[in-house]
This record gives C-alpha cells, sequence and structure tokens, in this order.
C-alpha cells in the first residue's frame, strides 16, 4: 500500500484547497434544476399541456440533443429528462478539470515537487485528487437531490437520479484521471478529456437516432446515457448506477496504478522534442507561437465534431418515415428541412458558445500571463501596451472566428455527405457565419474584463455562462426578453436567412468593438500587476 | 557505506542525456557542496536521488535503500528543497507549514517557530503575497524544522537576500553539529567553500572532479603578486606560468602549485620586498575545470 501512503493527508489539504469551487458547482448544479423545475411547472402547469409536449421532446432531434423524456406527466419526468445530460456533461468538466489540476497540474508546477518529496506515494496525488473530485460530485448529487425532493415527489427516483449525475461526473474524472498519465501536458490532458466528454455526447445521440439494434447499441458506451437510462421518475434501472461506479473505480485504479509507476511530471507520452521555429514580430507572434498547435488541433476536432453532428440531420428522414403519424405531422409542419435547418442552427449556436469558450480562455492567458510576471517582460522588452493586448485578443478572435467557421463549414459537410441535396453545404456554412459576431461578442467582453480589470477571469467566464444557460436552455427558464436578449446568441438568426437578418449581427458587432476598444484602452493605462 | 552512493548514473531524456555516468559519494555527517553549471545535471540527480525520476542505468543508494522502490520509506528521513518554490497561494504562509509539516506526520514546532523568527518570515500573510525569496524560505523552514537526516538542497538560497543566506549557512552549521548529512547543490561558490567538506563537480552530466576543498586546491593555480629588489632573471624559463604581467621589479602572474618554489626561488635570488600569494579560490578550481580542456577524473 505504499505506493497510495499519505493519501488521506493529501485529500485533506486537496478539499480544503477547492473547497469554495466544489461548493460553487455543487450549488450551481443544485440552482439550475430549480430554476428549471419551477419553469416547468409554469409553462406546463396542466396534463394536458405536458402530455402535448411529449411527441416533440421524442422526436429525432431533441431526442439526440436532449436524450429520452420517458414520463412527461410529472416534474421530476421533466426536469430528469431537460437536465440529465446537461449536468452530467457540466459536472463532468467540472470533475475532469479538478482531477487534473490535482494530478498533472501540480507535478507541472514547482509545488509537485514539494509533494513527491514528502512522505507520499506516488500514487497518493491520484488518489486523492479523485477522492477531492467525488466529495465534489457527492456535494453536487446531495443538493441536486435536495432541489429534486423540494420539486418533485418520489424521493427514491430524486436520490438515485442525483447520485446517477455525480456518478457519471466522477466517471469521467477518472477517465480524466487515466488520461492525466498518459498525456505529456496538463493542459494536453484537459484538451483530450472534454473532447472525450464531447465523444460521449455525441455516441449516445447517434444511438437515440438510429433505430436499428446494430447501431443503437452504442450508446450504451457513453457514461451520459447512463443517466438517461436510469429511468428516473419512470420505471427505475439501477443498475445503470453500478455502470458508472464500475467505471469510475476501475478506470481511476488503473490511474493510480499507472501514477505509482511514472516518473514525476512526465506522462507516458513524452512531449515531442521542442524544434525552434522563427517567431513572429512581438507579442502577437509569440501567442500565436504559444498557440497555434492548441488553435489547430481545436480547430480540425472542431470540424470533425460538426460533420458527425451535420451527418445526424441525414438520419432525419428515415426516422421521419418510420412512423406515418410523425411523418404527418412534420409535413403540417413544413417538411423535414425544416427540422434540418433548425437542427442546424441549433448545432452552429453550441458550436459558437463552445468556440466562444475556448477563445475566452485565450483572451484569460493573457491575464495569467499578467499574474505571472510574463507580461512585465514584455512591456520592459519594449513591446507598446497596445501591442501586448493586441497580440492575445487578435489571436483568441482569428481562433474564434475560424473555429466557428470551420464549425459551420463540418456541419454543411456532414449534410451533405448525407443529405446529397443542393446547398446543404451552403446551409452549415451560413449556420456557422450568423454565429460569428456572437463569438466576437463574447470575447470583446473578456477583453474589456482583461483590459479594465485585473480579476478577469469572473466577468469573462459570467458571460460564457450566460450564453451558454440562454442558448441552451433559452425559453425553458422563463427569463424577461431583456435578459435573454443579452446573449448575443440569442440574435443569432435561424436558417432559412431572410430579410435583413444582417442588421442585427452589425449591431452585435458595432457593441463588441464599443467593448472591445474600451479593454484595449483601459488597458494601456491601468497599472500593471504581476509577481 | 555512505550516506548517498552514486556509480555510473545515467539518464536521457528522449535524445537529450542529462546524466552519463555520474559518480557521487557523500559521507555520513558531511555537507557536501554539488556543483556544475546550468544544465550539468544537478538536478537531474537529485530527482533520481528522491525517486522522481529513474535512472536508465547505474546504481544510486541513498540511506542504504533503493530511491525509485523505496521511495515513501525514504522520504521519511530526507527533507528536499527546490531552488524555485512554487506554493498554494490561497494558503498563509502558517497553514502551508502547517500542512508540509504534517505530510512528515508532525514536527518539532519550537525548532520551527525559532527558524521563522531567524528566517524573518511573516506567516500569517497569504503565500500568494509572497516574493520569490518569501516562499524560499518557506520550504527553507519547513525542510530545516523536519529534523531529518538527510537534507538535499537544489540551490535553495536563489532569490535570497545576502542577509538571509547567511542565517541559511549558520543553519548548515547546526545541521552539521547534530550530525545531519546535507548535499548542497549550488552555484554560488563562496557559500559551498565556506561549509562545505567536500565537493562533487560535474559537468555535462559527469563527475569532473571530487574530494575536499584542499584537496582541490592543489589543481588550480596560485596568484602570485611580488616586488623585488631586482629585476628578475630568466623569468622565460621557468615552467608553469601564466597570465603573466612583469614590469622590470614587478610581477603579477599565476603559477601551478608544482611549480611554486622554482617561482620562489627566482624571486629569491631577486631579493624579495613584497610577496603575496592567493590560494585557488573554489572559483578558480571551478573555471579551471571549465575553461581548459583537462581531462576528467585525473586527481
Amino acid at each position: 500500500m505504499s505506493a497510495v501512503a499519505g493519501t488521506s493527508r493529501l485529500t485533506g489539504f486537496a478539499l480544503r484547497v477547492d473547497r469554495r469551487r466544489s461548493l460553487a458547482w455543487a450549488l450551481s448544479c443544485g440552482g439550475f434544476v430549480v430554476v428549471v423545475g419551477i419553469a416547468f411547472n409554469r409553462l406546463y402547469p396542466t396534463a394536458k399541456s405536458r402530455a402535448a409536449l411529449a411527441p416533440l421532446a421524442n422526436s429525432a432531434v431533441l431526442r439526440a440533443i436532449l436524450g429520452p423524456l420517458y414520463d412527461a406527466s410529472t416534474t421530476g419526468g421533466l426536469i430528469a429528462w431537460r437536465m440529465g445530460s446537461i449536468i452530467s456533461i457540466i459536472l463532468g468538466l467540472a470533475t475532469t478539470f479538478l482531477v487534473v489540476a490535482r494530478t498533472r497540474g501540480e507535478e507541472q508546477r514547482g509545488r509537485g515537487a514539494l509533494l513527491a518529496a514528502a512522505p507520499v506515494g506516488r500514487g497518493a496525488a491520484t488518489l486523492s485528487g479523485l477522492l477531492d473530485a467525488a466529495a465534489m460530485d457527492a456535494a453536487a448529487a446531495a443538493v441536486v437531490a435536495v432541489a429534486l425532493l423540494a420539486l418533485a415527489q418520489r424521493p427514491l427516483d430524486s436520490v438515485l437520479f442525483a447520485l446517477s449525475i455525480g456518478l457519471c461526473a466522477w466517471c469521467f474524472g477518472s477517465i480524466a484521471a487515466l488520461i492525466a498519465q498518459v498525456a505529456a501536458t496538463s493542459k494536453a490532458a484537459n484538451g483530450i478529456a472534454a473532447g472525450v466528454i464531447a465523444l460521449a455526447f455525441l455516441v449516445r445521440a447517434v444511438g437515440e437516432l438510429v433505430s436499428s439494434p446494430w447501431v443503437s447499441w452504442i450508446a450504451w458506451l457513453s457514461p451520459i446515457a447512463w443517466v438517461e437510462r436510469l429511468r428516473a421518475f419512470d420505471a427505475l434501472d439501477p443498475a445503470t448506477l453500478l455502470l458508472s461506479l464500475v467505471v469510475g473505480v476501475v478506470g481511476g485504479a488503473v490511474a493510480v496504478r499507472i501514477a505509482s509507476g511514472r516518473e514525476h511530471g512526465r506522462g507516458l507520452l513524452v512531449e515531442r522534442t521542442a524544434v525552434s521555429r522563427r517567431l513572429g514580430r512581438g507579442p502577437l507572434g509569440l501567442a500565436w507561437r504559444l498557440e497555434h498547435v492548441a488553435i489547430t488541433v481545436t480547430m480540425v476536432a472542431g470540424f470533425a465534431y460538426a460533420v458527425l453532428a451535420g451527418s445526424i440531420v441525414g438520419l432525419f428522414d428515415s426516422f421521419v418515415k418510420s412512423s406515418p403519424v410523425f411523418e404527418h405531422e412534420i409535413e403540417r409542419l413544413g417538411g423535414t428541412h425544416v427540422l434540418k435547418d433548425a437542427f442546424t442552427t441549433t448545432m452552429a449556436i453550441y458550436g459558437g458558445v463552445a468556440m466562444a469558450a475556448w477563445a475566452v480562455s485565450l483572451v484569460l492567458r493573457l491575464h495569467s500571463e499578467e499574474t505571472r510576471g510574463r507580461v512585465t517582460v514584455l512591456a520592459a522588452a519594449g513591446a507598446p501596451r497596445r501591442a501586448i493586448i493586441d497580440g492575445y485578443c487578435a489571436t483568441a478572435l482569428f481562433a474564434g472566428v475560424v473555429g466557428t467557421v470551420a464549425w459551420g463549414l463540418g456541419l454543411g459537410v456532414g449534410r451533405l455527405v448525407v443529405d446529397r441535396t443542393p446547398g446543404a453545404l451552403a446551409k452549415g456554412i451560413e449556420a456557422g457565419l450568423v454565429c460569428v459576431p456572437a463569438v466576437i461578442a463574447v470575447i470583446a467582453v473578456a477583453v474589456l474584463a482583461v483590459g479594465a480589470t485585473r480579476r478577469a477571469g469572473v466577468l469573462a467566464w459570467g458571460a460564457v455562462v450566460w450564453c451558454a444557460m440562454v442558448s441552451v436552455l433559452g425559453p425553458f427558464l422563463g427569463l424577461p426578453h431583456w435578459v435573454v436578449d443579452l446573449s448575443p446568441f440569442t440574435h443569432v438568426p435561424p436558417l432559412p436567412l431572410a430579410g435583413t437578418f444582417w442588421v442585427r449581427g452589425l449591431l452585435v458587432l458595432a457593441a463588441a468593438a464599443a467593448m472591445w476598444s474600451l479593454g484595449r484602452a483601459s488597458f494601456v493605462r491601468r497599472e500593471l500587476g504581476g509577481a | 557505506m555512505g550516506v548517498i552512493e552514486v556509480s555510473g548514473l545515467t539518464k536521457r531524456f528522449g535524445s537529450v542525456v542529462a546524466l552519463e555516468g555520474l559518480d557521487l559519494s557523500v559521507a555520513p555527517g558531511e555537507v557536501h557542496g554539488f556543483l556544475g553549471p546550468n544544465g550539468a545535471g544537478k538536478t537531474t540527480t537529485i530527482r533520481i536521488l528522491l525517486g522522481m525520476a529513474r535512472a536508465d542505468g547505474g546504481a544510486a543508494r541513498v540511506l542504504g535503500l533503493d530511491p525509485w522502490e523505496d521511495a515513501t520509506a525514504l522520504h521519511r528521513r530526507l527533507a528536499f528543497v527546490p531552488g524555485e518554490v512554487d506554493l498554494w497561494g490561497a494558503l498563509t504562509g502558517q497553514e502551508t507549514l502547517e500542512f508540509l509539516g504534517g505530510l512528515r506526520g508532525g514536527i518539532d514546532e519550537q525548532n520551527q517557530s525559532g527558524l521563522i523568527e531567524r528566517f524573518e518570515l511573516d506567516t500569517s500573510r497569504r503565500v500568494s503575497t509572497y516574493s520569490k525569496g518569501n516562499r524560499q524560505k518557506v520550504a527553507l523552514v519547513a525542510a530545516l524544522a523536519s529534523g531529518a537526516e538527510l537534507f538535499l538542497f537544489d540551490e535553495p538560497t536563489d532569490g535570497l537576500d545576502p542577509l538571509m543566506v547567511e542565517v541559511f549557512r549558520k543553519e548548515l552549521v547546526v545541521l552539521r553539529g547534530r550530525g545531519a548529512t546535507v548535499l548542497l547543490s549550488s552555484h554560488v561558490l563562496s557559500e559551498v567553500e565556506e561549509v562545505c567538506d567536500r565537493v562533487t563537480i560535474l559537468r555535462e552530466g559527469r563527475t569532473v572532479e571530487a574530494g575536499t576543498i584542499e584537496s582541490l586546491r592543489h589543481l588550480a593555480r596560485i596568484t602570485v603578486h611580488a616586488e623585488t629588489v631586482r629585476p628578475i632573471e630568466g623569468l622565460g624559463e621557468l615552467e608553469g606560468l601564466s597570465s603573466v604581467t612583469s614590469a622590470g621589479t614587478s610581477l603579477r602572474c599565476d603559477v601551478e602549485a608544482a611549480h611554486l618554489d622554482g617561482l620562489v626561488g627566482a624571486l629569491h635570488h631577486a631579493g624579495v620586498v613584497v610577496l603575496e600569494c592567493h590560494p585557488p579560490s573554489l572559483e578558480s578550481i571551478f573555471l579551471s575545470r571549465y575553461t581548459t580542456e583537462q581531462a576528467p577524473g585525473s586527481p
């Protein structure tokens, strides 16, 4: 057991360091459930209105995005349908980043060496990271359970559903711990682990869409599907809880095992040999040199993911034809192409929010460089402040815009591959392009935050979370119009584009430009922070 | 049996060779200087001694244990201070010391508060407000308060002001007094010269010199300044001289230890008025190892 000696002390310490962050995540998850639950009760007060929701919810598009709706008659059933996958993904990402930070993140920073030189086993940091994450997920599950108990009637379903979310997130954390042993850096580990969660989402979407048993079984590979297939508030199947638990424990055990035989600070995959390249001029050249690999990888991964998402559209026709009643309903709504366009717009906005979030993280690089005193190095070397902020923000702008366009292109290619109708490609590209002003606006908020304040993270991430909430949950929250309008993604015009759709885009761009230049001007004037 | 016994240690990182047959031997109770320029392999060696990295070849025993296999048991008996200390910014200095002490299963509180006082560390502040020197002090206090048998210091005074370097030096004397063993990696040669019993000098992953500072002195040149009554004769025929500046009755030069006698004889003939001999400093020993093409390992 010497490989994990000292785990309890490390765990106690990790819990203490992360307590605020963990508590914030737990409360957000619970709060999310409460808000959505109340919204459901208001929007669908009667049994009749709920019954009408069921066929729509179980249509191909919504099933693929949100998962199946088993029982629309209870608030619990509605929450389980609407929140299961979303909270699992959000909490899964939070868990992933926590586990990677506590394992490879510490190793990459000098303080990991202090821990490694203490009388603790080599696997102790990984195990304590997993326990720290388990505590966060358990707290989140507890808060969600309390929220559900208040809103829904069935205590057992409430508790098991909350538990399934916590277990799913922890399972992703355990996979992240495994990836952290292999990846060359903690940044790479975070990227790959987030990609695994995206893949899990996609796998279950395909599994939901394709009725052929030859394909639909693949949904069982996704931990997100295990949350849905618990069938909370319908016909409970607690065996799915065991799936997350077993995969989480086995993955965690393997990760600890690898960690106890691995050198400190080195993944199993060694960082590729550094090659000196000629840097571009000034801070822009530096920012590009630091980020171009991540930008290229994200671009390619985003494109590939969008192709898969776009190709799902091609399955709509066969799905609709499988049910005459459904076919009739869809025809009445205007045919499958309406459904396809709606799906494309939704997917484009999801991609836009994701790309905006990623671009914001690039803008915040400037913030972390400032706190580490590296901006002072640039300033002392004679780089004008203006060039410093421009360098980082232009890189982020480039990444966000090109990433969103690549995403749209991917959607178009995906549609074209299976649909083969003229204009399918253009639809995807259009959907991506109209998201660009919104993406730029979110980046501009981050520029303003970084430029004007020295505590930029909260404001910038707040904007991202806001957009994600509004665009994913949208009308369900029942928020006043002017609040919803604050998210630039609200102003993305739906397909097919018609009329003066570009006017709003230009307005969003104008607002973005104003925030951007304000942030830039403030950065030139204010004091620099740093170590 | 030495506290640290390393022979023929090799380590590569991909295509980069970090260690290429390093030897190191540290006897119980000695303060051992570990010298080498940046990139010579000091930190890599220490990481192997700590069991954080695994040697590709050669043998390493620390306190009679295998540092990779018995790392946890070994860590109970040693303390380590890295050259660049990074801490948890949200914690105060006090909390950090408590945590680091707790990892060892407790430390001598009284000893620690004495150290905090001597290092003039304000432990009530958050670590995020600390300068590099203050972070270094936290790690030093945590290690020095530990009561370990063996101390591994990797350039520990980096970032400390001269007063604090002096405090650290005194602490080393205290450690030696109570019989602890110290491996001190450094490139501050005066520091090593003053406190170390023996030194090991490495270059490009190999040991080039090892021994007491006294035994190393004969390898380097002695600096001589002399004033004589008459001009010195036959200066050109003398062996072992270098950097000669002579102007009639005044001479400045470096001379190899083996040829000092010849020079003194010549000076005596000319009638000595002033004679200053400076024994080689560790710095000149060190520099001679890096600026000349001497074969490594010669005594």
